[in-house]
Parts: structure tokens; C-alpha cells; sequence
């Protein structure tokens, strides 16, 4: 049992305003503009196509080969899965050649089936087989309705934006599409304002549960900052497993001395958490970065002169000013997130960075920021030390911070160990020898806090005396504090897998590491900051990394690498997608590739546009309706009276003489039944007298039927 | 509908447990289906996919989507779950309707409850269509051996096929939302689409009462009568009938037929003889004698035909039977019966014969007769063949309908043409390249027409 059958199909404009809402919700109106205007055109357009179950399932196809299509340039752009949110968004677009075949089929609705492979290939076997199918039609227009619905609000509106939209379309399509809307108009209403205040207070449940969950200010698109937490995973046990997927891949001349590529630094550790945290006079973690300089004129692998340069000071970029090319730096980025890259020691330069934004913090984070693609592919001039503002002078109540419940614990260690009167150098050979006793392992156990403890640091050094690169790194950085030495722990890769066919430094999640970054031989000095606050920096040392994990962890990492042969199938398939993406991109390819895509954009549309001229159709236009005066005079004013009756009587039922119906007010209407009466004789007059209605006659029909409609409205209003 | 039903063998123990399930997955589905309309369904689908999208509420807003969506079918559900309405309903069913044709009729729907009832139509349920357990475990679906093996196993589509066999009528709704006043009355027409020959008896009208948005509806029994309709079979449109065969003189003809103008010459008058009709008595005549005098016609001579419906079926054959019960009956209603006679046979446990035309019977109750043929399962050909070749000397042509061809068939066309009859085969076949090539190895004496499944209408176009 269904709604009745005049509901179907959405009503005129109210596809093209869906559309309009998207185009302007994912900031592509003009496309939905054209979606728009293609759908509604054909209100107007006397084009029409027997699609048929053949045609309907072209169309269908036609939208999986776009799906697909788009599917394949966004992994060739570099997605990551999270792209699927963006092919979601566009839904609406791509099966655009469903919802045309609908709009403009001589049928009036389409066989479910042509969404289903198996329940088509069914179809055809039963029919092969002799038996009657006939299979179940719809009408997609409300689902497609839905459908824009769902991608308008994947493209991030704003909140309050998108809730009203969303409530208004939907409100407007549920009246059309329900076969009690018009007829019931108060119970609709009143269903409607019982929904909507319902969904205002989920909707206002749910953002208060997620602050409460997530502790922070709701907000699309301003979500944390990457490279600004490291979630270790000191204090959990179970074993650990990395990817061995290639993260970045550094050319370099030859291997060089560099071990360690470092992606982020943090400055403040409390319970497995290493976090960035700013000095107490930049209020929010994103003000404490700042943009990288930039300027045209750098060269490329090729000698191309026009590619962007980024450097942490003006002066790296002026012109006649050199530095050694340490290194070109290629990997997957997120295109709309910042992502940490990573930099080996003393990188002043970036060339070639394809990105809005290239920032830094002061604990020597480097960010891409709005790539404008997945993969990035850049060189990295500079020298072997960090610069200043690379890397910030050590601060006593950042640096040398030490949580309170893995205090007693370093206390006890630095003691053991006899650091007080040491320097900074002896602080950290001391230490060496201390982890030359430790155990690499990826096996976390617990013995006496439990897991999530507060004392996991403590616990690795005093007993269980064996973890993995975050422990080392933590524990070295908060002794080192402990010892006095100020310190900070540093995430990134170490430098394991050298491809000398291609000169390069392939960086697994394997090689994944973490290390302490300790500023050695400096002594603090109260400085004054900008604000007047007096602040202790330590000056006169330099930053130094310190590595104390033991060597043979990278041969424990690689433990279960799976087949050599797979490993090497992913990483050549890794390889080629980067390196085409790099290749089409380059300014000289870019025109050959649009050409070729654009060609075969064309070359499809032309293919389509022909076979539909072809097979085109032309809809039988309903006959015009010839008003009272005019030849034939089928309709009196009385049939002007229909569509005000349907509020009171409902739908005329199908089959009943609108005389018989309309008769059915006689009883509703305080005065206004010989009116009626009066005009249902001058109706028959003029339609079925062979001599017709005179002049007069017609006038008072007018007349009649006018007072009778303004009755109709009064009983309508009660 | 079971094969065999006196010597049924026992059910298997998974047929048993499959009929179970699929019985109640069935009423589940048929339960949920007529209470959620399509536009529950969307949304609820939209509700879904915006869950599965839309977890992360800082990636989207999808979440204020579903939190809406969930809103609405929360109080559509509950609206429709509220309403309440108790009416009774008479309905003015026609005598007949045809398989395939769409039939109206009135109901006067009266409202016994304590209010208005507004928004609402009616919907007519047949009975359930779910097959009994041993049509389920063996009849077969046809090709049903070309199926894979899980489909062989499972017999699924055997259930979908058996139930969609069942399912005697489409549609069975009224028009638009209606009201009715508290102790008022109100008329309906309701629709529908008988989909095979029979009779149809409905006994489960009820009212659907929607929400609001129209995602779910409440379904409330309707106090009515049982009633029931027959369902004529389907009938093809037929080319004009030149029947060959020559007229002669007939048993009955005008001295029992109730029409009025079509008489023969009057020869003269003569007295009344018991079982004269009473509108032959010649009153003037009476008048003057003061006897009964009757009026004495002519003999009349009238071709006579003979319509065959051969009614022996073997498993598979089912559908060719229906097409062959459509063929017969386009034949029993284009014959003009008013200057002849037909005689239709087929075999129902016993042979039976009815006569229409010349006052005998009208064609209407032929077509009555066709709806309510079964198919013979235990194959009582031989008694076609001797029922027929009884009557063969009266015929002046006989058309004879088969659901299938055979050898057997092959020869009781032969002896049936042997004395010079006309007649006219004609033969529902599912590969009529196949049963062709099988008439050009055997001919038969006598035109023989193809009608190939599917393609029936065409096929009747060439007789």
C-alpha cells in the first residue's frame, strides 16, 4: 500500500533549488546553477527520450563510470580516504545522468532494478526462462532530493546555515511529497514545528555532548593542529605494530652523516602525551607558528626558474645568496590539514613547496599548510645548524618541566646515577651508559602501575628496564630536565633504508621514531619579554639530539614486513602514483595532461549528445484547455472552483463528475447552497445544452462562482 | 495446487524448516511493508547513510541532517501509532470482473467511532497469498533446474514464484485521502487489477490512516461483509472469425430460444402440445377456437461448433494452461452465438459439456464456466477424446486449445479430421520452432496454429 500516485515527483523548482543550495554550500555555484538549470529545463523543454530498462541502466552506468572517474583522479591527487567525504559531496553531480533520465523520460518512472546488478541479471534469467517479471518502477527525484541534501551538508557549511537550510528543504519536500500536506495543512504544521523543535534540541544535545567529550569549542575545519600532540604509547601494553608503507623518500647526493629527520618538537609531557606548548604569553598553540617567508625565483630539479622558495628569515632569500642543496624531500600530505614534514638539522630553504602556507614553530615544527595537491615534492637548502628562529632558546618553565607523578621516580635515577656536578656532555654519557643496559622491544608489559599509570617512565627505568623509541625519549628528556639540562622530545624518522639506485632515504612507518633534543653547554639568563613579563632563557649553548635508543631497534620494527615480493609490489605502486603526480603536475606536462582530458571530456559529451539527438522524442504537450467564450467551451469557471475545494472535500476522487463532487460543499457551507445549485445548472447549460450558454448566462456562472469561492475560503478557515 | 495429493509423500525435514522461515520472513516483511510507505523508507535510508557519514560532527554538519530526519520519523511514527478510527463499509461489487482489466466498485464506508476521521483511504488486502507446505516442497518453479545449485537448494525463488502465483489482484485502493464526519457517510470507489481468472473473495478491507508526512501509516480493520467476485478470464483480441463449416439442422434452435425477432417463417397454426412455450400460443387464434392454438415455425439450421480446451497439465505447464483458458475464452466470446451454437468441453473429473447460443446459455456464462476450470492433473485425455468424438458429427468445425504439444494431441487432431471436420488446432508452446519441427515430422490434417508464450496476441492475429 502506497501514498497515492500524485506525489511521485518533486515538484517544479524544487530539485533546481536544491541544487542552488548546494552550489552555494560546497562554493561551486555555477555548477549548480548548470545542474539546476538542466534539471528544471524540462518544465519547458518539449525533449523527450525513451530511456526504457536499457536506457536507465546506460544512464546508471554512465553515473558509476563518473564515480569511478572522479574516484580515480582524487587517489591520483594524492586522497587520502578521507577523500571519500569529498566524492560524497559530489554525488550530486556525478549521478546527474540518473536523475536526467528520469527528468526527461517519456516513462514516467524507472525499474528499481537498474540500481542492482544481481537483481537485473535475475530479471533477465527469469525472462530467459519464459516467466512474467515485471519489475518494481520508482521515482528518484525525492531520493535525489536526499541525495543533495546529504552532499550540500558534507560540503561544511556553517552550522546555523546548513541546520535552517536543511530544515527548510526538507519541510518543503516532505509537504509535497506527503499526500496529506496540502489536504491537512494545520496537522502538517503542527507535525512539523513538534519535529523541528525536537531536532533543535538534539542537535544542541549532541554539540554539548562532543564538548563534553572532546573538551574543546565545536567548530568545522579548525580542528586540532597536526604535529602539535604526539599520543605515545608509553603506559599502554600489547605489542606494537608500524606500517611498512613508505611515508617520504630524501634524494640526497650521498647518505651522508644524517641519521634523523625530525617531523615535530613538543615541550610539555603529562600521562603518554607529548604536547607543543607555547610560552605564557601566546594565548592559542596556532599563533605560536608562523608563516615561512616566500618568493618566486627558485629553481627546480629541471633548471625551471618560476618555483616558490620559503625560508624561516628574508635575508635566506635574497638574491645572490646561496646555500648548499642538502636534500629534495617527496611524500603524501593532507591537502586541507597541516602536515609536519621532515627536516633534517640546519634547513633554511624550501623550493618548490606546491602550498598556500608553509609555518614553523618554535620547537622546529615545519608544516605544510592547503597543499594544493596529496603529494609534495620540494628541495631543502641550508647548513648544518638550526637557526634562531627555528628553534627557540630553552625556557625554564617550558624545558625543564617535569610531571609531578614521574618527579620522585627521575629524582631517584639521577641520583643513582651521581649527575649532580656533571656537565651537560658527562649529564649525557652518564645517561648512555645508564641505557646501554636497556632492551628494545615493541612488547609493552606492565608489573606495578597498571596500564594508563601515571609513573610509566618511572617504572621503564627502575624495573622493567625495556621499551620501545618513545620510552628513551621521554625518559632521556625528563632526566636530562631533572638533571638540569633543558630538553625536548622530538618525533620524526630515523634514517635506515638507503636506495642507492636512486640516492634516496626511504622513510617507512617502521622507521618511525623519537628522540630527545637537549640544549647543551648554556646557562640561564632573566630576560624581559615584550609584555614586561621576566622570563628565564638559557643562552650559550646549542641544541643537540640525543639519541639513546639502542641500535638494534630498527631490526626488531622490521620483524613481519610480510612477502619481499608484496612489500616490493606496494612500494613500486607508491613510487609510480607519486611520482606521476609530481610528473603531470610540472607546469610543462600540465597542459598536455588538460588537453588530453579535456579532449576526452569533449569526446564523451559529443559521443552522448549524438546518440540522444538521435533517438530524441518530443512530449505530447497537453491540449491547450480552451476558456469559457472561447471554441469548443469545455471549461465553465465552475472548474475554477477545484482547487480551493480540495482543502475542504480532498482530492477529487478519480472517475467522479466534478458536478457530484463539488456537491459535497452543500452541506459545509453556512449560506451559498442554491449559489451553488445555480451554478451547476448554468455549468451543465454550457457545457451539455447543444444551444450553449447566452452571454448573460456565462456572466452569472462568473458572478456565482466567485461568491462561491470567497464561501469555500470561509469554511476552509473554519 | 499440490501434485498428487492422494499418494503425498512425506515433507523433508528441511522443506519444513524452510517453509517455516520463509512463512514468517513473509509476514514480517508483508507486516512492516504496509505500515511504512516509500517516503519512511528514503528517510530512513538517509538517516542511515548520514550516521555512517556523518559520526564525526566536526568533518560535517550530516549529523543536524539525520538529528532532523530521526526528529520527523520519531513523530510521524508516533502520529500514525496514535490514530484511531472504527468504520464499517458495504460494498457494491459488480458481477464480474476480467483478468488483467481494471475493476471499480463503490463502498459506502460509514463511521462508527466517536469522531471525525479525516486523511485517510481505503486499502483492500487479499488473502494471504503464502503457499501450503506441500505446493511448497513439490511444485516446482519452471527452469527451475537451470538454476545454481544454492538457488536449487534453497528454493527461494520457488517461494517468490509460488507466492507471486497467489496473488490474485493488484492495487485494491481508493482514490485520494477522505473524510468522513462522526456518524457520516461517506462513498468510495476502489481499484484494482485481478491478475488470473477465478474467483476473489475479499474479507480484509481496511483503513489506512497516515501521519502527516507520510512515512508511516496505521492499517485498521474495516467492519464489512465477506463478498466475492468472479474473474473472467483474459481474452485476446481476435481477427474476424470466418468459421468454415456448413449450417444444419439443430436440436432446440428457435423452439427454445428466448430471443425475440430472430424467428424462422411461420408454417401455421396447431394446437397446444404440452411444453409448448407459452410465447408461441397464438391468442387470436385461441380466441376464436377456444382452445390453445399455437404458432408452428420452421425448422431452423444453425452451424454448430465445438471449443475444445484441452485441460490435461502436467507439471511446468501451468502458465500454458492459463494462456490456453485465455485463447478459449476470446474464442467463446467472439463466436456470435445469436446464429449459432457452441459447445465447450473440457474434462474435470468427469466430461463436461456446455452449450451456448440459441437460448441455451448465454456466452457470458461460458466465460463463467472458464473461470472456474482447473487444470486436470491426472490427465483424463482419453475422455476428451471419446467426449468429443460423441458430438463430432454435430460440429461444423471444432476449435480445439492445447496447453502443449504431443504425439497424443498429434492423433485426436487426425481422427478428429478424418470425417471431413473442420477443425482448427491451436497450440501454446513456450519453443514454437521446436514443436513446428515436430508438426512438419508428423503433419496433421488440419490447420494448426502456433501460439508461442509471450507472443499470443500476434499469434491469434494470424488465425
Amino acid at each position: 500500500m502506497n501514498a497515492p500516485k500524485k506525489s511521485i515527483a518533486p515538484p517544479r523548482l524544487l530539485l533546481g533549488i536544491a541544487f542552488l543550495y548546494w552550489g552555494a554550500v560546497v562554493e561551486h555555484p555555477l555548477i549548480g546553477l548548470g545542474c539546476a538549470f538542466l534539471v528544471e529545463a524540462r518544465w519547458w523543454m518539449d525533449l523527450r527520450w525513451h530511456f526504457g530498462e536499457a536506457g536507465f541502466s546506460r544512464a546508471w552506468k554512465l553515473s558509476l563510470f563518473f564515480m569511478v572517474l572522479s574516484g580515480v583522479w582524487l587517489w591520483l591527487q594524492g586522497e587520502s580516504v578521507l577523500g571519500v567525504f569529498d566524492l560524497m559531496m559530489w554525488l550530486p553531480v556525478l549521478y546527474l545522468p540518473v536523475l536526467l533520465a528520469q527528468q526527461y523520460s517519456v516513462e514516467e518512472k524507472m525499474p528499481l532494478n537498474t540500481f542492482s546488478y544481481v537483481a537485473k541479471r535475475k530479471m533477465e534469467l527469469d525472462r530467459a526462462a519464459g516467466r512474467e517479471v515485471k519489475p518494481l518502477l520508482v521515482h528518484v527525484g525525492y531520493a535525489y532530493f536526499c541525495l543533495i541534501l546529504i552532499g550540500a551538508c558534507l560540503g561544511r557549511p556553517s552550522l546555523e546555515v546548513s541546520f535552517v537550510a536543511a530544515v527548510v528543504l526538507g519541510a518543503v519536500g516532505l509537504f509535497f511529497a506527503s499526500p496529506l500536506g496540502r489536504m491537512r495543512p494545520v496537522s502538517w504544521s503542527l507535525a512539523v514545528v513538534t519535529a523541528v523543535g525536537l531536532a533543535v534540541g538534539g542537535v544542541a544535545g549532541i554539540n554539548g555532548l562532543w564538548r563534553l567529550l572532546h573538551g574543546g569549542n565545536l567548530g568545522l575545519a579548525t580542528g586540532q593542529s597536526v604535529g602539535d600532540e604526539a599520543h605515545t604509547a608509553i603506559g599502554s601494553i600489547g605489542e606494537i605494530k608500524q606500517s611498512h608503507r613508505i611515508r617520504w623518500r630524501i634524494a640526497m647526493e650521498s647518505m651522508g652523516s644524517i641519521r634523523l629527520f625530525k617531523t615535530a618538537g613538543f615541550n610539555r609531557y603529562g600521562n603518554g602525551v607529548w604536547k607543543h606548548r607555547p610560552p605564557p604569553q601566546v594565548t592559542m598553540r596556532e599563533k605560536d607558528y608562523k608563516e615561512m617567508t616566500t618568493a618566486g625565483g627558485g629553481e627546480d630539479e629541471e633548471g625551471n626558474v618560476e618555483v616558490e622558495r620559503f625560508a624561516f628569515v628574508p635575508e635566506d632569500l635574497q638574491e645572490g645568496r646561496r646555500w648548499e642543496r642538502s636534500c629534495r624531500v617527496r611524500g603524501t600530505v593532507h591537502p586541507k590539514r597541516p602536515t609536519p614534514v621532515p627536516l633534517a638539522e640546519g634547513a633554511r630553504v624550501l623550493t618548490g613547496v606546491e602550498a598556500d602556507i608553509v609555518s614553523y614553530n618554535p620547537l622546529g615544527t615545519v608544516r605544510v599548510e592547503n597543499a594544493d595537491r596529496g603529494v609534495v615534492d620540494f628541495a631543502v637548502d641550508g647548513g648544518t645548524v638550526n637557526l634562531a628562529e627555528n628553534e627557540s632558546l630553552p625556557r625554564d618553565n617550558l624545558d625543564l618541566y617535569v610531571p609531578v607523578e614521574e618527579g620522585p621516580g627521575l629524582e631517584r635515577v639521577c641520583a643513582k646515577l651521581g649527575m649532580e656536578g656533571l656537565s651537560d656532555r658527562e649529564k649525557v654519557e652518564a645517561l648512555a651508559e645508564f641505557f646501554g643496559n636497556f632492551l628494545y622491544t615493541l612488547d609493552l608489559q606492565m608489573t606495578v602501575g597498571g596500564e594508563g599509570s601515571g609513573e610509566a617512565i618511572t617504572e621503564f627505568l627502575e624495573v622493567t628496564k625495556s621499551g620501545h623509541c618513545e620510552y628513551y625519549g621521554t625518559a632521556v628528556t625528563l632526566l636530562l630536565r631533572q638533571a638540569g639540562v633543558p630538553a625536548r622530545y622530538c618525533e620524526g624518522f630515523g634514517a635506515q633504508e638507503w636506495d642507492a639506485e636512486r640516492k634516496e632515504w626511504v622513510l617507512r612507518g617502521i622507521h618511525a621514531h623519537a628522540w630527545c633534543r637537549a640544549y647543551l653547554g648554556g646557562h640561564p639568563e632573566e630576560q624581559t619579554g615584550a609584555e614586561g613579563m621576566v622570563e628565564t632563557v638559557w643562552v650559550g649553548g646549542e641544541w643537540v639530539d640525543v639519541d639513546l635508543t639502542p641500535p638494534g631497534w630498527l631490526g626488531l620494527e622490521q620483524m613481519g614486513a610480510g612477502p619481499p615480493i608484496l612489500a616490493r609490489l606496494l612500494d613500486w605502486w607508491q613510487r609510480m602514483r607519486e611520482d606521476f603526480l609530481i610528473w603531470r603536475t610540472r607546469p610543462e606536462h600540465r597542459v598536455i595532461v588538460t588537453g588530453i582530458m579535456i579532449a576526452f571530456g569533449v569526446g564523451l559529451l559529443v559521443y552522448i549528445a549524438r546518440r540522444m539527438w538521435k533517438h530524441r522524442t518530443r512530449r505530447e504537450r497537453e491540449k491547450k484547455r480552451l476558456r469559457p467564450g472561447g471554441e469548443g467551451e469545455l471549461l465553465t469557471p465552475l472548474h475554477g472552483l477545484e482547487r480551493s475545494a480540495v482543502a475542504v472535500l480532498g482530492p477529487r476522487p478519480e472517475g467522479m463528475a466534478l458536478t457530484r463532487w463539488l456537491m459535497g460543499l452543500e452541506g459545509r457551507m453556512a449560506g451559498g447552497q442554491g449559489a451553488l445549485r445555480q451554478a451547476v445548472a448554468l455549468h451543465w447549460k454550457a457545457r451539455f445544452d447543444p444551444l450553449g450558454a447566452e452571454e448573460a448566462e456565462r456572466e452569472a456562472l462568473e458572478v456565482v462562482c466567485k461568491e462561491l469561492k470567497r464561501e469555500i475560503r470561509g469554511v476552509r478557515r473554519g | 495446487m499440490a501434485a498428487g495429493s492422494k499418494s503425498m509423500p512425506k515433507v523433508p525435514f528441511f522443506y519444513r524448516v524452510l517453509h517455516r522461515s520463509y512463512g514468517r520472513g513473509t509476514r514480517m516483511s508483508y507486516f512492516v511493508s504496509s505500515r511504512v510507505n516509500p517516503a519512511g523508507w528514503v528517510l530512513m535510508a538517509v538517516v542511515v547513510l548520514g550516521i555512517v557519514l556523518g559520526l564525526d560532527i566536526e568533518k560535517s554538519t550530516l549529523y543536524q541532517m539525520v538529528v532532523f530526519g530521526g526528529a520527523l520519523l520519531g513523530v510521524g511514527f508516533l502520529w500514525a501509532w496514535f490514530r484511531r478510527a472504527k468504520l464499517k463499509a458495504t460494498r457494491a461489487l459488480p458481477s464480474y470482473a476480467t483478468a488483467g482489466e481494471e475493476c471499480r466498485y463503490a463502498v459506502e464506508v460509514e463511521n462508527a467511532g466517536g469522531g471525525a476521521v479525516r486523511g485517510f483511504w481505503l486499502w483492500e488486502r487479499q488473502t494471504d497469498p503464502q503457499p501450503d507446505l506441500e505446493t511448497f516442497a513439490f511444485t516446482k518453479e519452471p527452469g527451475e533446474e537451470k538454476r545454481n545449485f544454492f538457488d536449487r537448494r534453497f528454493v527461494y525463488y520457488r517461494w517468490s514464484w509460488l507466492m507471486e502465483r497467489r496473488i490474485l489482484f493488484r492495487g485494491g485502493r481508493s482514490g485520494g485521502p477522505m473524510e468522513v464526519e462522526r456518524e457520516g457517510r461517506v462513498h468510495a470507489t476502489v481499484s484494482f487489477v485481478p491478475r488470473r481468472r477465478g474467483v476473489i473473495r475479499m474479507a480484509d478491507l481496511r483503513v489506512v490512516l497516515p501521519d502527516p508526512f507520510g512515512l508511516f501509516q496505521r492499517c485498521r480493520k474495516v467492519a464489512t461483509h465477506g463478498d466475492q467476485i468472479v474473474v473472467l478470464p483474459r481474452r485476446y483480441r481476435l481477427p474476424p472469425l470466418e468459421l468454415p463449416g456448413e449450417s444444419s439442422l439443430q436440436m432446440g434452435g428457435e423452439a427454445v430460444s428466448s430471443s425475440v425477432g430472430h424467428s424462422g417463417e411461420i408454417l401455421g397454426l396447431r394446437d397446444y402440445r404440452s411444453g409448448d412455450a407459452l410465447r408461441h400460443i397464438h391468442w387470436k387464434g385461441w380466441a376464436k377456437a377456444g382452445k390453445p392454438i399455437v404458432k408452428e415455425f420452421e425448422d431452423s439450421y444453425y452451424p454448430r461448433y465445438g471449443l475444445v480446451l484441452d485441460n490435461c497439465v502436467r507439471g511446468g505447464d501451468e502458465e500454458a494452461f492459463e494462456e490456453a483458458v485465455s485463447v478459449a475464452a476470446s474464442f467463446a466470446s467472439a463466436i456470435d452465438t445469436k446464429r449459432s451454437l457452441l459447445d465447450l468441453m473440457f474434462v474435470n473429473e468427469e466430461a463436461i459439456v456446455m452449450t451456448a447460443g440459441q437460448g441455451i446459455a448465454k456466452p457470458e456464462k461460458m466465460l463463467e464456466v472458464l473461470a472456474a476450470v482447473e487444470p486436470d492433473r491426472v490427465l483424463h485425455f482419453e475422455e476428451l477424446r471419446r467426449l468429443v468424438y460423441g458430438y463430432r458429427d454435430d460440429f461444423s468445425a471444432c476449435i480445439c486449445v492445447f496447453p502443449a504439444w504431443s504425439r497424443e494431441r498429434a492423433a485426436f487432431l487426425r481422427d478428429l479430421s478424418r470425417g471431413g471436420l473442420e477443425v482448427l488446432g491451436l497450440v501454446l508452446c513456450r519453443d514454437a520452432e521446436e514443436v513446428g519441427r515436430q508438426l512438419r515430422e508428423e503433419p496433421v490434417p488440419c490447420r494448426c496454429v502456433l501460439l508461442e508464450m509471450g507472443k499470443v496476441q500476434e499469434g491469434l492475429m494470424k488465425v
